[in-house]
C-alpha cells in the first residue's frame, strides 16, 4: 500500500487483530469501538451521532451473516476495519488506477481532466467547482443541497436527526449496521413545501470528495407537493482501492410530492456492492426509481418503496447487465401499507459470458391496503449458456380487495431479429448490440439524454466479443 | 303508445377528466323504438353505458327515471332485474363459463327457480334458430374466441332469452357483414314484435334499421342532442350523412 | 429482508417428527406415543397392471436428488419401515381402465403410504388417487407417490383430496420422465385442514413433457402449501403448469413453483400460470413463481393474476342481473370446473363434480348455521 491510511496511523494494533487469540470477541469484531470513536471525533460528530455509531457497531457485531444470495467470500469480514478508510482518496495517483478503468474512460470519451477527478486524483477538482455552482442554483430555488456531515451542525441538524437511519435502521441487516457505524460522506437534500427544482441534482458532483463512494449516506426529504429529480452515479466505472461499498439511501416523499431517483451503477469489477435504498411515500406521493446496474463483482440491490399514505405510488424501471465474473442479485421490494396504493415494476436483465443475474422481488399488500394495484413485469435475456439468469419474485397478499398481476419471461435473442438487422447491412455483433440496447430501452428512455447515451455505450462495450 | 318507461332529464356525464354528455333530455314510451344516431365520438355508447351503470362514468347532473323509479340509485344488477338490458358493443370474454350456463344462471336469478337442462335446451332452441346459430355455440366459453359477428349474435341471443322490458342496442351492427346484419335484425325484430319490448338503438349507420319500425330518432353531436324527429330523419342521414348537424352544432357554439 | 430468507427456506422441507413448522402450522403435532403405520388403500386394479407389495425395506429414493437438507417423507417412511406398493405396466402396454387408489386411513395418529408407479417404454396408464380419509381418529397422513416413465410412456395422474378441517396431509409426488414420455397431472383440492403438496418432476429424457392442472378452493381456516419443482435436464423438454383457485373466509395458500432449466436443456420451454380469486377480506395468498436458468436456448415464462375479479367482467355479468355475490360464486365454480373438465376419464370427472357439489352444500349449510 502506497499510503498509510488514517486508521492505521491511529491504531497499529489493528494489525494484531489477526493474531489475537484470547479475546474471541475481538477477533470476530475486526472493528472496535475505538476505531468508530475516532472516526466520529475526526468528523466532529454531534454527541447523538457518536452514540448512534457505537450502537450500530454493537448491532453489527451481534448480527449473523445472511445465508442466501451470492457469496461474499472475497470480503474479509475478519478485517472489516481495513475497508474503512474515511479519508482516503479513491486513488493516490493516476498510475495507481487500474488499466482497464483507464481504457474505459478512453472508450467512453470522457475528457482528460474529468477522468482524473472521477478517479479522485489530480489537483484540479473540476467537479468541485461544478458542485458549488449547482449549490448556488439550488439555494436560489429554496432547496437545501449540501453534504450531510456539515449539515449535522447547521439549522437542519434536528431534521436530519429525526430522519437519519429511521427508514433503514441498523437492525435491518448486517451491512446496514456497518454503515451506521462507519458511514462517511453523502448528500443531504431538503425540498421545502411546494418547491419544484428544475434541474436534476447529481451526486456525481461530489465523487471526488473524501471517502466518497464507499459508505456514503444520501438523505432526501421532500416537503408536501414538491418535486425533485436526483441522479446518482454515472456510467464511468467507480474505482476504489477498498472494494466494499455499503451505502445507504433514504428518501422521504411527503404528501403529494414526487421524486425521481435515477441511478447508473458501474462499480469496477472487483467491488462488492451492498447497497440499501428505501423510500417512504406519504399520501398522494410518488416515487420513481430508474436503475441501471452494470458493474461490481457482487451486488445486492433491492430499492424498496413503502407506500405509507393513501394513494401513494411507486414505479420501478430497472436493467441489470451481468457479464463475466459478475454475480448481480438485484430487484425491488414494495410494501402496500395504505389503501388505493399502486406499484409498477418493469425490469430487464441480461446475462453474458458466465455472468449471473438474479431478479429478486417482494410485493407485500397488507390487510389495510384495500383497493391496491400492483403490476410486475420482468424479462430476462440469456446471451449464452455459460451464464445464469434466475427470477425469484414473491407476493404476499393479505386482502381480497386488490388487483395483483405479475409476469416474467426468459429467453434468448431472436434469430429472426438478428437476421433482419443483418439483412439491412449490420454486422452480427452490431446487430446483437442493437437488440440488447433496445431491450434495455425501458431504462434508457427514462434517463436524461447524456446518461442514456452513456448507458448505450456501456452496453456496446459489454457486448464486444460476443461473437465468435 | 302509453306511459313513459324511460325519462332522462338534463343529464351530465363525465369520464375521468372530460365531460362527455351535456344536459341530455330524452323520453321513451313503453313499447316504442327510439334510435340514437350521431358521428363517431359523439358519446352515444356513453349514454347506453350510463343507463346500465358502468362504473367508468360519473353522472354529475340531471336525473334518470326508469319505470317510475330513480335509476341512478340502483346498482347494475338491480337495474337488470328491473328490466334493463344492454347489448354491448364489445362484450368481454369470460373464460370458464359457457354461454348456456351463463344464460341459465341469469334466468334462474330472475325467477328464483332452477331450470332443468332439457327445459332450458327447449327454450333456447328457437332463439338459436332465429339467429342462425349452431347449437354448439351454447357450449362454448362466453365470448372466448368469438369473432365480432359471433359476439354480437351472442348478445342478441341473450336479449331473446332474458326478455327484458327495455333493451339498449349499442352499435349492434358495426363490424358485421351483410348476412350477419340481416340475422341480427331478425333477432331484434323478434324482440320488437313478439315480446313487445321497448328499444333504444344506438348506431351510426342505418343498416340495422331497415326492417324495423321506428318511432323516433335523436341525433347526438358532441355530447348534446341537437335534433329529434321521426323516421324521416333516417332517410336524410342516409343521403346526407351528419354534415348538417355538425355545421349546426358548430354555428351554435361560435 | 426476512422475506428473502423465507424464499430459500421453502425448498427446505425438512420434517422433524414433532412439529411441521415449514407449513407454518405449529399446532400440528405428532404424538410420540403412536408410531406411524402403513395406511390402507382400496385398490381397483386394471388387468394390464401388475402389483407388488414389498414387505421388505423400501429402496432409497430413486433417481431424484434431494435438495440440500431436505428429506420430506423419506425419513418417516424409512423409520416406520413402510413397505411400498409398486404398480408396473409392461412394455407397450396400454391400460384401458384407470388404476384407482382410494386412501382411507384407519387407526389414529399418522398414516403413511408409499406408492410407486413404473411404466415401461411405450406404455400408458391413468391413475386416480383419492385422498378421502375417514373421520375416525386419523389426524394426519402422508402419501408419497413416485414414478418412473420409460421412453414414450404416458401417465395421467389425477389426485383428488377432500378431507375435514381437522386433517393434516402431506402429498409428495416425485419421479423421472424419460425420453418423449409424458406426465399429465391433475390435482384437485376440495377440502382439508392443513395440506402440503410437494411435487418434483425431473424431465430427464429428450422431449420429456409435463403438464399440470391444479384447482383448489379453500374455506374457513384451511391452509394449502403447494410446491412444484420441475427440473429440465433433457433437450427439448416442456412443462406447463396451470394453477387456479379460490380463497374464502380466513384461508391461506402458498404457491411456490420452480422451473429450473439446467445446462444442456436446450430447446426446452417451461410455462407457469396462476390465477387466484380472493373472495373474503381476511384471506392470505403467497405466490413465489421462480425460474432458474443456465441454458441460453430456452423459453420460460410465468404469469400470475391475484385478487378480485376483473371489473369489466363483473360489470358485464351484473348487467345480466347477477348480484355481485352470485357473480363471484359462478366464477369460483368456473375455475374448478375448468380443471375438472380436463380429467380424461368421464367416470372420474363425474365423481369430481359430485365431490365439488357436495362441498358446496356443506358450505351452504355452514353459512346458514354460522
Amino acid at each position: 500500500m502506497a499510503e498509510k491510511t488514517y486508521v492505521e496511523e491511529i491504531d497499529r494494533s489493528m494489525y494484531d487483530f489477526r493474531y489475537e487469540e484470547k479475546d474471541a470477541w475481538r477477533i470476530d469484531a475486526g472493528l472496535s469501538p475505538e476505531i468508530v470513536e475516532q472516526i466520529s471525533r475526526e468528523k466532529n460528530d454531534p454527541d447523538w451521532m457518536r452514540e448512534f455509531r457505537l450502537k450500530s457497531l454493537e448491532i453489527y457485531n451481534s448480527t449473523p451473516m445472511k445465508d442466501w444470495g451470492p457469496s461474499i467470500e472475497g470480503l474479509d469480514m475478519e478485517h472489516i476495519a481495513t475497508y474503512v478508510r474515511p479519508n482516503a482518496k479513491m486513488a493516490d495517483n493516476w498510475e495507481a488506477v487500474p488499466d482497464d478503468i483507464k481504457e474505459t474512460f478512453e472508450r467512453l470519451g470522457i475528457p482528460e481532466a474529468e477522468r482524473k477527478s472521477l478517479a479522485g486524483v489530480g489537483a484540479q477538482y473540476d467537479s468541485e467547482l461544478v458542485y458549488h455552482n449547482v449549490q448556488d442554483f439550488a439555494v436560489k430555488q429554496g432547496v437545501v443541497y449540501t453534504d450531510i456531515e456539515s449539515a449535522l451542525h447547521g439549522e437542519y441538524g434536528e431534521m436530519i436527526r429525526d430522519h437519519f437511519m429511521k427508514l433503514v435502521p441498523p437492525s435491518d441487516h448486517k451491512f446496514a449496521a456497518l454503515h451506521g457505524a462507519v458511514w462517511s460522506g453523502g448528500s443531504f437534500v431538503y425540498v421545502p413545501e411546494g418547491v419544484h427544482l428544475d434541474i436534476p441534482l447529481q451526486s456525481y458532483f461530489r465523487l471526488n470528495a473524501r471517502g466518497a463512494g464507499q459508505f456514503e449516506h444520501t438523505l432526501i426529504i421532500l416537503g408536501e407537493a414538491s418535486s425533485l429529480h436526483f441522479i446518482e452515479g454515472c456510467s464511468a466505472p467507480k474505482y476504489n482501492v477498498a472494494n466494499l461499498h455499503a451505502g445507504c439511501v433514504e428518501l422521504y416523499v411527503g404528501a403529494n410530492a414526487s421524486l425521481r431517483y435515477s441511478t447508473i451503477e458501474n462499480w469496477s469489477k472487483n467491488m462488492y456492492n451492498l447497497n440499501t435504498k428505501r423510500a417512504l411515500v406519504e399520501e398522494g406521493g410518488r416515487i420513481e426509481w430508474v436503475s441501471g446496474s452494470f458493474g461490481s463483482h457482487v451486488s445486492y440491490l433491492y430499492p424498496m418503496s413503502i407506500l405509507h399514505g393513501r394513494g401513494a405510488r411507486s414505479e420501478f424501471t430497472g436493467v441489470t447487465f451481468a457479464g463475466a465474473g459478475q454475480n448481480l442479485d438485484t430487484g425491488c421490494k414494495v410494501v402496500h401499507a395504505a389503501p388505493d396504493t399502486s406499484s409498477y415494476v418493469n425490469t430487464r436483465s441480461i446475462s453474458k459470458g458466465g455472468g449471473i443475474s438474479t431478479f429478486r422481488s417482494a410485493v407485500v399488500v397488507q390487510e389495510k391496503a384495500k383497493n391496491s394495484r400492483s403490476s410486475v413485469s420482468c424479462e430476462s435475456l440469456m446471451l449464452d449458456s455459460e451464464s445464469r439468469s434466475d427470477t425469484i419474485p414473491a407476493m404476499d397478499i393479505r386482502t381480497s380487495q386488490a388487483d395483483i398481476g405479475h409476469e416474467a419471461k426468459i429467453g434468448r435473442i431472436s434469430d429472426d431479429a438478428v437476421f433482419y438487422l443483418m439483412s439491412r447491412g449490420l454486422p452480427e455483433e452490431e446487430a446483437r448490440a442493437l437488440i440488447v440496447s433496445g431491450f434495455a430501452d425501458n431504462v434508457g428512455k427514462e434517463l436524461p439524454l447524456e446518461y442514456a447515451v452513456e448507458m448505450n455505450n456501456l452496453i456496446r462495450l459489454e457486448m464486444k466479443g460476443t461473437v465468435g | 303508445m302509453g306511459d313513459e318507461l324511460l325519462k332522462i332529464r338534463g343529464l351530465d356525464v363525465r369520464a375521468e377528466e372530460n365531460q362527455i354528455l351535456h344536459s341530455i333530455s330524452l323520453s321513451i314510451g313503453r313499447g316504442e323504438t327510439h334510435v340514437l344516431m350521431g358521428p363517431n365520438g359523439a358519446g352515444k355508447s356513453t349514454l347506453g353505458n350510463v343507463l346500465m351503470g358502468n362504473p367508468q362514468y360519473r353522472v354529475t347532473g340531471g336525473s334518470i327515471e326508469f319505470d317510475g323509479r330513480n335509476l341512478l340509485e340502483q346498482t347494475v344488477d338491480e337495474r337488470a332485474k328491473a328490466g334493463l338490458f344492454l347489448s354491448f358493443q364489445n362484450p368481454v370474454e369470460v373464460p370458464g363459463v359457457s354461454l348456456s350456463d351463463f344464460i341459465r344462471s341469469a334466468l334462474e336469478m330472475r325467477s328464483g327457480e332452477r331450470i332443468r337442462t332439457w327445459e332450458f335446451r327447449k327454450r333456447i332452441r328457437p332463439a338459436l334458430e332465429i339467429l342462425n346459430m349452431d347449437p354448439s355455440y351454447a357450449d362454448r366459453d362466453l365470448n372466448v374466441g368469438f369473432s365480432g359477428g359471433e359476439k354480437k349474435k351472442a348478445e342478441i341471443l341473450q336479449l331473446l332469452m332474458l326478455n327484458p322490458s327495455f333493451a339498449i342496442l349499442d352499435e349492434t351492427d358495426s363490424g358485421l357483414d351483410v348476412d350477419a346484419v340481416r340475422t341480427v335484425s331478425r333477432g331484434v325484430e323478434e324482440y320488437q314484435k313478439d315480446k313487445k319490448g321497448t328499444l333504444l338503438i344506438i348506431t351510426h349507420s342505418t343498416r340495422i334499421l331497415e326492417a324495423l319500425h321506428v318511432d323516433a330518432v335523436h341525433v347526438l353531436v358532441d355530447g348534446r342532442i341537437v335534433e329529434s324527429g321521426d323516421a324521416a330523419l333516417i332517410r336524410e342521414i342516409n343521403e346526407n350523412g351528419f354534415e348538417r348537424f355538425l355545421a349546426q352544432d358548430k354555428a351554435e357554439k361560435a | 429482508m426476512k422475506e428473502k430468507s423465507e424464499n430459500r427456506q421453502i425448498t427446505v422441507k425438512r420434517l422433524p417428527a414433532r412439529t411441521w413448522y415449514w407449513l407454518g402450522m405449529n399446532e400440528l403435532r405428532m404424538e410420540t406415543a403412536s408410531a406411524p403405520v402403513r395406511g390402507e388403500i382400496r385398490i381397483s386394479l386394471p388387468e394390464e397392471v401388475l402389483m407388488e407389495d414389498t414387505a421388505c425395506l423400501p429402496a432409497a429414493s430413486e433417481g431424484t436428488e434431494e435438495a440440500a437438507g431436505e428429506d420430506g417423507l423419506g425419513t418417516l417412511l424409512e423409520e416406520a419401515v413402510v413397505p411400498a406398493r409398486i404398480f408396473r405396466v409392461g412394455k407397450g402396454c396400454r391400460a384401458a381402465d384407470p388404476l384407482a387408489l382410494t386412501f382411507r386411513c384407519a387407526g389414529s395418529g399418522l398414516a403413511l403410504h408409499d406408492v410407486r408407479l413404473d411404466l415401461a417404454d411405450g406404455s400408458s396408464l391413468t391413475v386416480l388417487e383419492d385422498f378421502l380419509p375417514s373421520e375416525s381418529g386419523v389426524k394426519m397422513a402422508g402419501v408419497r407417490t413416485s414414478f418412473r416413465l420409460g421412453r414414450g410412456a404416458v401417465l395421467r395422474l389425477i389426485q383428488i383430496q377432500k378431507a375435514g378441517s381437522g386433517f393434516s396431509f402431506v402429498n409428495e409426488l416425485r419421479g423421472s420422465v424419460g425420453a418423449f414420455a409424458k406426465l399429465e397431472l391433475i390435482q384437485l383440492f376440495l377440502g382439508g385442514g392443513a395440506t402440503a403438496q410437494k411435487t418434483r418432476i425431473d424431465l430427464d429424457g429428450t422431449g420429456a413433457s409435463f403438464r399440470a392442472d391444479l384447482g383448489y378452493q379453500l374455506r374457513g381456516e384451511e391452509k394449502l402449501d403447494i410446491s412444484y419443482v420441475v427440473n429440465h435436464r433433457g433437450k427439448k423438454t416442456e412443462c406447463g403448469i396451470n394453477a387456479a383457485g379460490v380463497l374464502r373466509d380466513r384461508s391461506e395458500k402458498l404457491f411456490a413453483g420452480t422451473i429450473d432449466f439446467k445446462k444442456g436443456s436446450s430447446g426446452s420451454s417451461g410455462h407457469e400460470k396462476e390465477d387466484v380469486l380472493l373472495i373474503d377480506e381476511q384471506v392470505r395468498n403467497r405466490t413465489i413463481p421462480v425460474i432458474l436458468c443456465s441454458e441460453e436456448d430456452v423459453a420460460g415464462s410465468h404469469g400470475a393474476t391475484i385478487g378480485r375479479l376483473d371489473e369489466n367482467i363483473l360489470y358485464y355479468l351484473q348487467s345480466r342481473g347477477m348480484g355481485r355475490e352470485s357473480v363471484y360464486e359462478m366464477m369460483a365454480q368456473a375455475r374448478l370446473n375448468a380443471v375438472i373438465g380436463r380429467i380424461p376419464d368421464s367416470g372420474i370427472q363425474s365423481e369430481a363434480r359430485c365431490l365439488l357439489g357436495s362441498q358446496e352444500t356443506v358450505a351452504e349449510g355452514e353459512r346458514e348455521n354460522g
